[in-house]
């Protein structure tokens, strides 16, 4: 066995040695999410978590194996369907949304054993990169409240990063897990398209959104990784193959590495997280890796297919939310059915989802242009195709996450796109469909986290996994500020 | 490739899509396109018919889903005899 | 100056699968509202669509029946727009590449309609608008629909109808769907204008909807060509419109409400698949395809049906599958045809009862019943008596008849008929001078003396040749 365990194994022995009880526990981090301000949750699930935290007990006393999540209290991103519990997508349409089903992460989470603490908070409908768009309230950041946490699943990261959750759920459609992973300093890998199943996962980009682990360590998010990359034939897109587990090889040797570092992704970033992320790559170099600098001129084009694809689906995803079959209800009058739906949606759909919906009937309804959804279609296999053909060059390509660390609030001001200019480095990776981690590798001088985006081609989880074990083992940078505290 | 779009649009496209916008809020909505439509003027080059999809064939399994009962059904919108109902006014 | 119709159909047809096209409900009709639903055809947030694969083996065997090409790739689309009765403002359907591609409609006269393409999609909820308020039931939402669109290659009214019925026939052949108007489960959908007799050049297109009978449809175009005709004439112009059949007023009317801007924002839908067919499933499918009603009619008029009781033979598909049973090694099919469409189809009544064909007298009796008539065991009248007796009573046909004929007189018909010939001398003069209606005197008399049993024509040509032997 490794020395040094993650937090969830390190709960497991807690828990197995009864040196502490699970209702304990979970009340612990009850009670720091009640006394905290980072505003990380919409919904907590007292009641709920304890009685589940009770059952886990039950079998402890009776000497009964427990599984490694088993009893491990964690909180899911608010766009996750959690039945008979509020799910809201930090949005006023959902506001009052309680599902009839569970989403099927929470139900594999579930039948592990995790304990739900609560749902976290998030930019609206996981629209954004900094926590700003929700309609609870932003969320911020525990390693400088006037800093946000990143987003979308900001609300995820800051639980987990300030000791609220031993791990949280997020997902990614153009880096929300991996950003904000990297603005709290905590490890977030969003997988490989088609690998966890998006079943129950309320949709912003369906051909690219991912859900994916928001953990302490790399061990930890590989733990959880592993019990989740599974087939479910409720969702088309969900892979049928056998997913290889990632926690067994973890430790396995990674001589010569062949490290590929697209400079454009580097360009524009601030110095300070250059030099980090450059040394971080560098690590590598005494297991024999060699790394080649590159320009990768056909990521000039992630951005503007992101926007394309992106709010066009967005657009089909939010006609739903009309207030007939569930959510919010204008209460004022109205002249019809149609002037019903459209007072709904002005009044309980955030500014930035009105606008990416309005961009998204710009995209699929203009007349002037021929299937500008299907040329981006195009695009998309282009870029995926570049892909493939660099990870036949190389095993792994190393880029910041984010060009700067955690900024202050209203960053963006008047201009979404400059905040969607923040996603330049992270959102290549859902279009290609590979899987990408962010690790902490540092801090800047404002004691602000810095996170390095590792990618590697699709189904090579474990790969990606196991060099990032590999850095992180040496270097290890995460730390859970107040809350729930452990030594790891 | 038409770079700037209208006023008429705007709010042709918000009726589509059952959205309203104030005077303010379409004056940005305005720049916001004219913005993404830069961007995204990269990609007019491409031929759209020159798609392809992925050749997934799809086993067709039949999934297990949990069953929900009527009440549950109806619970989310207004319950009048067993419909959803939307008042007339 | 003279203007030719031109007509085209859209034409709704509900498969009869078990389940829904993307989700587990069943279907099922005249259910309480909303009780056949899940989260999934709601449209609740978070759920994806997993295509039922019956319901494309349904659309295959419709395109193959239609004689279409069957595509190996095709894709479904998202179609998008904003009514209450669709659960996720927007209908999964298909559009650049449907599931079968062109195909054929062949008439009675040998005309060909021919088909642009069929497509599968699934169905929309139902609205009930009432003075309070709008009232949503889902039930059908979710439900497959084959959608088949025709060129426009109908210029009558009589033409419109027969592409209807065969469409309902084909559908019922294949067992894909009941297709039914009055019960929506086929739906119709059409584009009419008028031209010139002499031009090329298409008029304006009108769409009409809401037709919910096929003698409606006929109603609707003839109503519809002549306001066409008489809107050119009058030296106007005609809108490109849609319009709807007004039963009560027996005319098409402007719709009231303005329709969407046909806008509908398509693109592949990012959750589902693409279908993906191998060319040897659509064989297998092709080769286990019910024989379809027009080479049935042809065999039947071969094996000696007259051409109007073979129609009506097809006209349903299960009396159709109940003759072919009846008609195993039977002696004379004519026969098997005229019980099922005299006695039986009087017994049954409506068209639905005739559609369903539920009675309790099974194909293999019929089959026992027509051989005693060729094995003079029984004649037609009796026959008739004794069918019509099963159906009423639920009786068994077989064992009546059996019955029947243990109980008969036997006789020697030849016999009898001497005998008979020796009682009438009168009538063998008479005849022999002539009078052909003498021989019912004679034939008469063998009829009382066999109490009905005897086969009145055998019975005739029996005596004709005693009466040539004796002279």
């Amino acid at each position: 066995m490794r020395k040094n365990k993650g937090l969830i194994r390190k709960i497991h022995d807690a828990l197995v040695s009864k040196k502490v009880s699970c209702f304990e526990l979970t009340s612990w981090y009850l009670r720091e999410i009640e006394k905290s301000d980072l505003n990380a949750f919409i919904t907590v699930t007292k009641e709920h978590a304890l009685e589940s935290a009770k059952k886990v007990d039950e079998k402890i006393n009776k000497n009964q194996e427990i599984g490694l999540l088993e009893g491990v209290p964690m909180s899911l991103k608010d766009n996750f369907s959690t039945k008979n519990i509020l799910t809201t997508c930090a949005s006023k349409i959902l506001e009052n949304y309680v599902p009839i089903y569970n989403a099927t992460v929470y139900e594999i989470l579930k039948n592990q054993g995790c304990i739900l603490l609560g749902k976290n908070n998030q930019d609206q409908f996981a629209m954004g990169s900094s926590n700003e768009t929700s309609y609870f309230g932003p969320v911020k950041n525990p390693h400088d409240k006037t800093k946000v946490p990143g987003g979308s699943s900001g609300g995820s990261c800051a639980s987990v990063a300030a000791g609220l959750a031993a791990f949280a759920m997020g997902s990614d459609t153009g880096g929300s897990i991996r950003q904000p992973a990297a603005f709290c300093g905590i490890v977030g890998m969003k997988p490989t398209y088609g690998s966890i199943s998006r079943y129950g996962i309320i949709p912003l980009a369906s051909s690219l959104d991912q859900a994916g682990p928001l953990t302490l360590t790399v061990e930890d998010n590989s733990i959880v990784y592993d019990c989740l990359a599974v087939h479910d034939p409720k969702d088309e897109t969900s892979c049928k193959l056998a997913r290889k587990k990632t926690f067994d090889s973890l430790d396995s040797s990674i001589e010569n590495l062949k490290i590929g570092i697209p400079t454009n992704c580097f360009e524009g970033s601030d110095k300070e997280v250059y030099d980090a992320v450059e040394n971080a790559a560098k690590f590598y170099e005494k297991f024999g890796a060699k790394i080649t600098y590159f320009a990768f001129p056909e990521l000039d084009f992630s951005m503007p297919v992101y926007c394309v694809l992106g709010r066009a689906e967005t657009a089909s995803n939010m006609a739903r939310f009309d207030g007939i079959r569930y959510g919010y209800k204008y209460k004022g009058e109205y002249s019809d059915v149609n002037d019903l739906m459209t007072k709904t949606r002005s009044e309980a759909l955030g500014d930035e989802v009105k606008r990416r919906i309005l961009v998204g009937s710009y995209v699929l309804n203009s007349g002037y242009y021929d299937s500008f959804y299907k040329k981006s279609l195009v695009a998309k296999n282009l870029i995926t195709k570049k892909f493939a053909e660099k990870f036949e060059e190389f095993d792994i390509l190393i880029t910041p996450t984010s060009p700067t660390t955690a900024f202050g609030f209203n960053y963006a001001g008047d201009d979404p796109l400059k905040m969607q200019l923040a996603d330049i480095c992270v959102v290549n990776a859902n279009i290609a469909g590979i899987p990408a981690i962010s690790i902490p590798c540092g801090y800047d001088s404002n004691n602000l986290p810095i996170g390095m985006q590792i990618m590697s081609k699709c189904w090579s989880e474990d790969l990606l996994l196991r060099v990032a074990y590999k850095y992180e083992k040496e270097n290890f940078f995460a730390k859970i500020i107040g809350g729930v505290q452990f030594e790891i | 490739m038409a770079s700037k779009i209208s006023k008429d649009e705007i709010l042709k496209l918000a009726k589509l899509s059952r959205l309203e916008f104030s005077e303010d809020e379409t004056k940005k909505l305005l720049k916001d396109i004219g913005n993404i439509m830069k961007l995204t003027s990269k990609i007019e080059k491409y031929d759209s018919s020159e798609v392809t999809y992925d050749n997934i064939q799809s086993d067709y399994e039949k999934p297990e889903y949990d069953s929900c009962t009527h009440d549950e059904i109806l619970s989310g919108g207004i319950n009048k005899n067993g419909f959803f109902f939307v008042k007339k006014y | 100056m003279k203007y030719n119709l031109v007509c085209g159909f859209e034409t709704h047809i509900e498969l009869s699968t078990e389940n829904k096209l993307f989700c587990p409900c069943k279907v099922k009709f005249g259910s309480e509202p909303n009780s056949n639903c899940c989260p999934i055809c709601i449209g609740a947030p978070g759920t994806l669509p997993v295509l039922n694969k019956q319901a494309v083996i349904y659309a295959i065997k419709m395109g193959l029946a239609l004689n279409c090409k069957i595509n190996l790739f095709s894709k479904m689309e998202r179609k998008c727009y904003f009514y209450p009765d669709l659960a996720k403002a927007y209908q999964i359907s298909q559009n650049d590449l449907p599931l079968c591609g062109p195909g054929f409609v062949e008439l009675d006269s040998g005309k060909k309609i021919r088909i642009n393409h069929i497509h599968i999609e699934e169905d929309a909820g139902k609205i009930k608008n009432e003075s309070d308020g709008i009232y949503v039931d889902y039930n059908r939402a979710g439900v497959p629909l084959i959608e088949i669109v025709s060129e426009p290659d109908i210029s009558s009214v009589e033409e419109a109808q027969e592409y209807i019925e065969k469409l309902q026939l084909t559908a019922r052949y294949v067992r894909v769907s009941d297709a039914r108007m009055q019960e929506s489960s086929i739906r119709c959908d059409v584009n009419i204008s008028v031209k010139p007799e002499n031009s090329d050049k298409l008029g304006t297109r009108i769409e009409i909807k809401n037709m919910n009978s096929i003698a409606f449809i006929a109603k609707a175009l003839k109503y519809e060509y002549e306001r066409q005709v008489d809107v050119l004439e009058s030296g106007k112009k005609l809108v490109q419109e849609t319009r709807r059949f007004d039963e009560q007023k027996n005319r098409t009317e402007g719709m009231r409400e303005k329709e969407d801007a046909s806008d509908y924002g398509y693109f592949p839908d990012p959750d589902l698949s693409s279908i993906c067919l191998e060319q040897k499933e659509i064989d297998e499918i092709k080769k286990n395809l019910p024989e379809m009603y027009y080479s049935r009619k042809k065999r039947y008029i071969s094996i000696g049906v007259p051409e109007k009781t073979a129609s009506l033979l097809i006209k349903y598909v299960n009396v159709s599958d109940f003759f072919d049973s009846a008609i195993k090694n039977c002696k004379s099919p004519e026969k098997v045809a005229n019980l099922i469409i005299g006695q039986i189809f009087s017994f049954l009544g409506s068209e639905t009862e005739k559609e369903n064909f539920k009675i309790s007298v099974l194909p293999k009796d019929l089959n026992y019943l027509v051989n005693l008539i060729s094995d003079n065991k029984l004649n037609m009248a009796s026959a008739k008596n004794l069918l019509s007796k099963a159906l009423d009573n639920n009786e068994n046909l077989k064992d009546l008849a059996n019955k029947f004929v243990s109980e008969s007189p036997k006789f020697d018909l030849k016999q009898v008929c001497c005998e008979c010939v020796k009682d009438c001398p009168e009538a063998v003069k008479d005849y022999l001078s002539g009078k052909e209606k003498a021989l019912q005197v004679i034939i008469g008399k063998v009829m009382a003396k066999t109490r009905g049993s005897a086969d009145a024509v055998e019975a005739k040509n029996i005596i004709k040749n005693i009466i040539k032997e004796k002279k």
